[in-house]
């Protein structure tokens, strides 16, 4: 085995660069992916315009409430100027507050005080209209509120007096809390707060990675040297069949490497079904790289398969799309796909066996001498 | 330079016609692939009945009010259209957990509304199905809301409890009015659906997502078929004839020049066929002299999409490293022109970032002939940049020539 | 030790190469093969080099048997083919340091710098890419020689270079058969061959390199036509 390895180094150093770039790749492609994803979705705010008929207190604190949401970006616009950029996808969407708000508000009026605009292209219209909704009935809840008293008391207390009262409780009181954790008997608990994206990204990374340095048995099949193999210790078989070995070995390595990594970077617990996954994953895709790499002449052609596998790979991956959706109607996708089985952390991977069979039949039917 | 061009050109276009047979099949990859998308973005907003998702709820209380909660819970308009609330014991919950059943569960503690009432510390928790997490989280996010809703209700009635006592009301009329007070308040929050009047701002032909993406799509489409043609008119040529071609005075460039040609012109051909479907389905009012705007849009789009690809090849020497590059910049080149993500929802450093590149500047074209029937068109700054990139591609092309003689 | 071969025939579909060929070789012995382009020479050192198999007839080197003792053979046969079998973007010493690693016998760098210098290869460290044909030649038949056969196959191992390279290699090859190997090898060139070989083996329908070959010194080996 050692010769096998030594052999491979010195191919390996022929190209070491663009080798490593590609080894490496899935770590520090992750890594840039992820730190370009987390500043964009951070930074990433859904333009609005809040358009202000009425200049009351009551108004203002509206407009301040959707000014402080975090994924919204404001502007503050005439209602004509609005609505031509929301025509013109400018905008998300416009929302107006007629004039007369704080006096319908007060007077326990709750029908049509805001004007809502939205185009057919409007994501975020429903989630900002739901804000600004529940704002909006905090407002009337107080007013009623502040009826409810009146009636009691019979004007003992002043509308200011009780939504003071109101606000000290909500900052001073208990209310209701909600917590949040995963139930622990249905499954493994370890895998709790799992960043699913992370492992989704590092599947494609190394995908294109194993895929693309399998090309070694592309350029390693030329026919010439090939009659070589009958004089030598290793048939042509057992020296594919030792370097796909190496290969897988050394992806593995990767893996470590990047559960440590991301471990480091994005506190990722590191468990042992997390560490199985990963290589489970890794050797179904070496396998699968060297089962396609057996069958192409030319190296060109193999990336080109390559690459357009890996769009599909991408685009069914749950990277850009989630595909939640259709892998719970078709849970045999997930049977198929083989980052499924890595993000889930399955301790079987059904694709391992597929491949190792093929592996071995193309294997023997590699036989040149 | 032109007669060896043309004599490639020549060359090239024997070749795809020895080769017509894989065409077709370049010619619907980015298609499917398109309608792949599309099917999962169908799944995605429109889940299956079937699939909908379950949420058990616990009623360890077991008074009108949580009866109420419930209530509230199961009409909830978000809850609704994703989840379907059931409401069963713990035991059975955790069963139906593990059989992967349910994506969560509420429990509504004991005692819960006599604490809320009270203002002591009332804990709604929500057990997440740890093979599910989307599922449980987004339930999660819906749960907070409603219960923004309660803690709002909640201030309110500890509100008038404050003042009810004030006024030395006695303990069994205050439970009373607390009660009346809570179911009110409830259904106050149910009945919210008027608080906002909802107009749709404008004509319906241009701004449908079907129309927008439609022409994005097409877009992206013309984009992979430039570099999918391009890669398949790639030729492996051996070190000896690179040597006799360089006797003749060919450089690498007039391959690629002539690789370029074709692939723009079998791209554009394309897209034009194309198109037409898409056209008459959408029904766009485009006169002759848009669809003119149009190509040359289009055209100086892929030439200079090509020549960062072209560049691209001949700075690296290895294959892997080439496409590597080059399928990271048809993705960035995809991305910036918002065909995909309209740029608005770009965080801002992005937006800048992305309205220097050619394809934002492309695109966002098309979008104002197509959609708001914009009759004058600037293609200087385009123009600009084609040269610019031709020039950079000429320059790069003879440094790495003369470097290798 | 002796390579026997009896009765061999191939042929490729209806396309007959060679049938019921005989003929066999002694230690120390330089055979020379010969006949016209696609008399099947290639084809014949690919069968003794176990690259290829025969439709009939049995072989044997040092009485083991080419169908049952495939393995032990393997160690014994060395063969040069006629396309460079050589990795172009490495250098000799990597060529050979590569090669070497997947050999049956451990050779330390030393030794493989001495079996290049025996063939006049100096140029160790350069990448094989700016090799002349010559050394790329002679590197093509020192990585055959590294386990040290006892028979060695060379397919046109001279074609195409300069004639000091050529009289290099032939000196080493009358080197190599002294010590006692049975070396096989094809060429087209008439003087290499009388001055080279101690028999001549003539295949081929062509009776151009029989008439030949009945007019030279050398012991002539027939074959049935």
């Amino acid at each position: 085995m050692i010769s096998i390895i030594k052999s491979r180094w010195i191919l390996w150093k022929k190209h070491w660069l663009a080798n490593s770039l590609f080894l490496f790749l899935p770590v520090v492609a992750t890594i840039i992916t992820m730190t370009l994803f987390t500043n964009i979705q951070e930074d990433s705010k859904v333009p609005i315009a809040i358009v202000k008929k009425e200049d009351s207190p009551m108004a203002d604190s509206l407009y301040e409430a959707a000014a402080d949401l975090p994924y919204i970006r404001l502007f503050n616009l005439s209602e004509k100027e609005a609505l031509i950029k929301l025509e013109r996808h400018e905008l998300d969407s416009v929302f107006v507050i007629d004039s007369g708000f704080a006096e319908k508000i007060k007077s326990g009026a709750r029908n049509r005080l805001i004007t809502g605009y939205s185009n057919h292209g409007s994501f975020a219209y429903t989630p900002i209209k739901e804000m600004l909704v529940s704002y909006v009935q905090t407002l009337t809840a107080q007013a009623k509120t502040y009826y409810t008293v009146d009636q009691m008391a019979g004007g003992k207390w002043t509308w200011e007096e009780v939504t003071e009262k109101i606000s000290d409780i909500q900052t001073e009181q208990q209310l209701l809390e909600t917590t949040f954790h995963l139930n622990s008997i249905a499954g493994n608990a370890t895998n709790e707060e799992r960043n699913r994206n992370l492992w989704e990204i590092w599947g494609y990374f190394m995908f294109i990675s194993i895929f693309f340095l399998f090309d070694w048995q592309i350029k390693e099949k030329k026919t010439a040297i090939l009659s070589r193999y009958a004089m030598m210790k290793y048939s042509y078989q057992q020296y594919v069949f030792f370097h796909t070995a190496v290969y897988t070995f050394m992806f593995v390595s990767i893996c470590l490497l990047s559960a440590a990594m991301f471990h480091m970077l994005y506190e990722e617990k590191i468990t042992f079904s997390l560490l199985w996954s990963m290589v489970m994953y890794t050797i179904t895709l070496s396998l699968a790289a060297s089962i396609l790499s057996a069958v192409y002449r030319s190296v060109y052609v193999y990336y080109w398969t390559v690459l357009l596998i890996s769009g599909v790979y991408l685009i069914t991956s749950g990277v850009i799309i989630p595909t939640d959706g259709i892998v719970s109607a078709y849970p045999v996708i997930s049977l198929v796909h083989p980052v499924y089985p890595l993000v889930q952390e399955k301790y079987f991977h059904p694709l391992v066996i597929l491949f190792l069979g093929l592996f071995l039949v193309t294997q023997r039917k590699q036989k040149y001498f | 330079m032109g007669k060896q061009l043309l004599l490639f050109l020549q060359l090239d276009g024997k070749n795809i016609k020895r080769k017509w047979r894989s065409l077709p099949l370049l010619f619907l990859f980015p298609v499917l692939f398109t309608l792949l998308s599309a099917i999962l973005i169908a799944f995605l907003i429109h889940p299956q009945e079937k699939n909908r998702i379950t949420v058990g709820l616990i009623d360890h209380d077991d008074t009108p009010e949580t009866e109420g909660i419930v209530r509230l819970f199961a009409q909830s308009e978000e809850m609704n259209s994703l989840f379907r609330i059931k409401e069963m014991s713990e035991s059975e919950a955790e069963q139906l957990m593990e059989q992967g059943e349910i994506s969560a569960y509420i429990i509504l503690p004991k005692d819960f509304t006599a604490n809320l009432y009270e203002g002591k510390s009332a804990v709604l928790p929500v057990i997440g199905n740890p093979n599910k997490q989307m599922e449980s989280h987004l339930i999660y996010e819906i749960v907070e809301s409603i219960a923004r809703h309660i803690r709002s209700s909640q201030a309110n009635i500890l509100t008038i409890h404050h003042f009810a006592s004030e006024l030395g009301k006695n303990e069994e009329k205050l439970q009373d009015l607390l009660f009346q007070q809570f179911t009110d308040f409830v259904f106050y929050t149910l009945s919210s659906g008027q608080v906002i009047h909802e107009k749709t701002a404008n004509n319906e032909a241009t701004s449908s997502p079907m129309n927008y993406f439609s022409i994005g799509g097409l877009f992206i489409i013309y984009t992979s078929w430039l570099w999918l043609v391009y890669l398949y008119l790639y030729r492996e040529i051996d070190e000896p004839l690179v040597q006799r071609m360089r006797l003749y005075g060919v450089t690498k460039l007039s391959f690629l020049l002539s690789r370029m040609i074709w692939s723009l012109f079998i791209a554009i051909s394309w897209t034009g066929i194309l198109f037409i479907p898409l056209h008459l389905l959408l029904d766009f009012e485009l006169g002759m002299i848009d669809f003119l705007k149009i190509f040359v849009i289009y055209f100086l789009h892929g030439l200079l999409f090509l020549c960062c690809i072209c560049i691209i090849e001949i700075v690296f020497s290895q294959e892997k490293v080439q496409l590597f590059l080059q399928l990271i910049t048809f993705v960035v080149i995809s991305l910036f022109s918002g065909a995909i993500i309209p740029a608005i929802y770009f965080p801002i450093w992005l937006q800048e970032l992305a309205s220097y590149s050619f394809s934002y500047e492309a695109f966002y074209w098309v979008r104002e002939i197509v959609f708001y029937g914009r009759k004058f068109v600037s293609f200087l700054c385009l123009l600009c940049m084609t040269i610019g990139g031709n020039i950079i591609l000429f320059g790069i092309s003879s440094w790495k020539e003369r470097l290798q003689s | 030790m002796m390579l026997i071969v009896e009765k061999l025939s191939k042929s490729y579909g209806k396309n007959m190469i060679f049938d019921n060929l005989s003929f066999n070789v002694h230690p120390g012995e330089i055979v020379g093969l010969v006949g016209e382009n696609g008399a099947g020479k290639s084809t014949l050192l690919s069968i003794l080099a176990m690259v290829q198999k025969a439709d009939a007839g049995t072989i044997t080197l040092n009485h083991q048997c080419y169908q049952t003792d495939k393995k032990e053979l393997r160690r014994q046969i060395g063969f040069v083919p006629q396309d460079l079998a050589i990795w172009e973007q490495l250098s000799v010493k990597e060529n050979m340091q590569f090669f070497a690693q997947l050999s049956w016998v451990k050779k330390d760098m030393a030794e493989l710098k001495e079996l290049c210098l025996q063939m006049q290869l100096e140029k160790w460290d350069e990448p094989v890419k700016s090799l002349s044909g010559g050394m790329k030649r002679k590197l093509n038949i020192a990585i055959s020689l590294i386990h040290d056969p006892h028979l060695l196959l060379l397919d046109e191992p001279t074609a195409g270079i300069d004639l000091k390279s050529r009289t290099e290699i032939g000196r080493y090859l009358k080197q190599l058969a002294s010590q006692g190997k049975m070396i096989i090898y094809t060429s087209h060139d008439m003087d290499e061959l009388r001055s080279l070989c101690d028999r001549v083996l003539c295949i081929g329908k062509d009776p151009f390199y029989k008439n030949i070959f009945h007019e030279s010194p050398i012991p002539f080996l027939a074959i049935p036509d």
